[in-house]
């Protein structure tokens, strides 16, 4: 009689194949359960019934709280929306700062932007005025010379006629 | 037989040593730029900025960490590390003096400011007050309700796992049904709606999830890394956040109810949110896997957006894609553009 083997049992390979059986299953029925609609409002009015008795449970709180002089529930949450109003205000204000810098950035690259035209302009202005200058200056020569050439010229005629 | 008693006695010595609550998450560097009440801008700075900064509106449920939540597994750390200058919107931790606040206030008045300061401080430091947007699950949604009024804020967008067409939005629809659903007494009853009902709605919404995550467990406990990245999920997971109470009221009839982002018809402080008017390109990022928000759920932004839109499927779930590889590296590709 042959010796068997006894068969290399998997014990992982077993567990993971039995969960996706398990898990494959399980998922069908959850997929059944959370879309039929019985079941969606049963939850609903459970929702309702649970968040009406928690107002009711912060109202109770509040009421005694208020019965024994201290702030309740509520006041602190008006204290802290305050507190959250005026963190707005700064921030608006802030707002309005940047926007002030922004234009005042504009109008001042405006102002430098001007002052640099105006003195291109005068140095244009400046360049035009000394040519005109020298131009002067060459006429002036220029009419100075013709006179002293003349006045030469009738000084030797002068001369010749003697 | 006895190899997995002894790692069933491993498993239960690495659980008795309270690992959810010693891990560390959210420990990129960065600094707070801007507050404003319980909401702030928390800036992110890459050693040398190579492309524009990016703008992130997290989700209002949950905290921000989840996009920063362990070295190597960060959205965050990757934007930065890829030299992306980050601005990442936390929407805090509202408590009772939060209930009354509105829709309105928190995109006209918070949001708005926030992203005025994260220009201001971009233009400063990065020489350019033009920033991109990305926007995750409800607070892609939010941004993207932000646009339709302040169509030309940012110079493009990606949305990643953010619910627009609602109505599409499988088992949740099925559940915000205004006839079995009692909006108005819980917020009338609680003020804000509360962290442990949005927690176990998560839950409920795919119950096989709390066992799968135990054979998760089981299966990649020896894997490197794997268990912290299992607390640091654990961590996160338990850590949801009170939802402002008329915000979620409005949020929930606007978008769930009547799936008001669908035909321009949501009114926020009296301006219509109209996404035909955005021109700017999107790009549209949902999860293969995502049972919270479906793929068709995000890609209905194509219908209704006025501007180029792309989009990428990614491999995962709804957050495992914010652990994952792929997330990181589709932002990084879309920021370096």
């Amino acid at each position: 009689m042959a010796e068997t083997s006894p068969p290399n049992f998997d014990y992982s390979q077993f567990t993971g194949d039995l969960y996706q059986q398990w898990e494959q299953g399980m998922s069908t029925w959850w997929d059944q359960v959370l879309e039929n609609p019985q079941f969606l409002k049963a939850l609903g009015g459970n929702l309702t019934m649970q968040s009406k008795a928690r107002k009711a449970y912060e109202k109770k709180v509040d009421e005694n709280l208020e019965k024994a002089h201290l702030p309740t529930r509520s006041d602190l949450v008006r204290v802290a929306r305050i507190a959250t109003l005026l963190e707005d205000k700064l921030l608006q204000i802030e707002d309005s700062v940047l926007d002030i810098k922004d234009h005042m950035g504009t109008v001042e690259k405006e102002a430098l932007k001007a002052r640099v035209e105006a003195g291109e302009t005068r140095l244009s202005v400046d360049e035009r005025l000394s040519a005109i200058e020298s131009k002067l200056e060459a006429l002036m020569e220029a009419v100075s010379g013709k006179s002293s050439t003349a006045s030469k010229k009738k000084t030797s005629a002068k001369k010749g006629g003697e | 037989m006895m190899a997995e008693l002894q790692k069933s006695f491993q498993v239960a010595r690495f659980l008795a040593t309270d690992p959810v609550a010693s891990v560390k998450t959210g420990v990129t560097p960065h600094r707070v730029i801007h507050r404003q009440g319980k909401q702030m801008v928390r800036y992110f700075a890459p050693e040398e900025a190579k492309t524009a900064p990016v703008f992130i509106s997290m989700p209002l449920i949950n905290t921000w960490t989840i996009f920063d939540l362990l070295p190597g597994r960060s959205v965050v750390e990757a934007l930065v590390a890829a030299g992306v200058p980050v601005y990442l919107f936390d929407w805090g931790r509202p408590s009772a003096e939060d209930q009354e606040v509105r829709v309105s206030d928190l995109l006209h008045g918070v949001l708005h400011r926030a992203i005025d300061r994260t220009r201001r401080h971009a233009a400063v430091h990065h020489g350019s007050d033009t920033l991109d947007a990305i926007g995750y699950c409800v607070g892609g949604t939010f941004l993207t309700a932000y646009l339709g009024l302040y169509p030309e804020a940012f110079r493009r967008v990606a949305l990643v796992a953010t619910p627009i067409d609602f109505h599409k939005s499988g088992r949740l629809v099925a559940w915000a049904n205004p006839e079995t659903f009692p909006l108005d007494d819980i917020i009338d009853g609680h003020g804000n709606f509360p962290k442990s009902l949005m927690s176990d709605s998560f839950t409920w919404l795919k119950p096989s999830n709390s066992t799968a995550k135990w054979k998760g467990l089981w299966d990649r406990f020896e894997s490197p890394g794997f268990t912290e990245l299992w607390s640091a999920l654990e961590q996160w997971n338990g850590d949801s956040v009170d939802f402002p109470g008329e915000t979620y009221r409005e949020y929930v009839q606007s978008c769930y109810f009547d799936n008001k982002l669908m035909d321009n018809s949501w009114i926020i402080g009296g301006q219509r949110v109209d996404l035909g008017n955005v021109k700017i390109p999107a790009l549209v990022l949902p999860a293969s896997r995502d049972h919270i928000v479906p793929p068709a759920a995000a890609e209905g932004l194509a219908e209704v957006w006025g501007g180029q839109v792309t989009t990428n499927v990614l491999k995962g779930g709804h957050v495992g894609i914010c652990v994952g590889r792929s997330l990181p590296k589709a932002l990084i590709a879309w920021a370096q553009a």
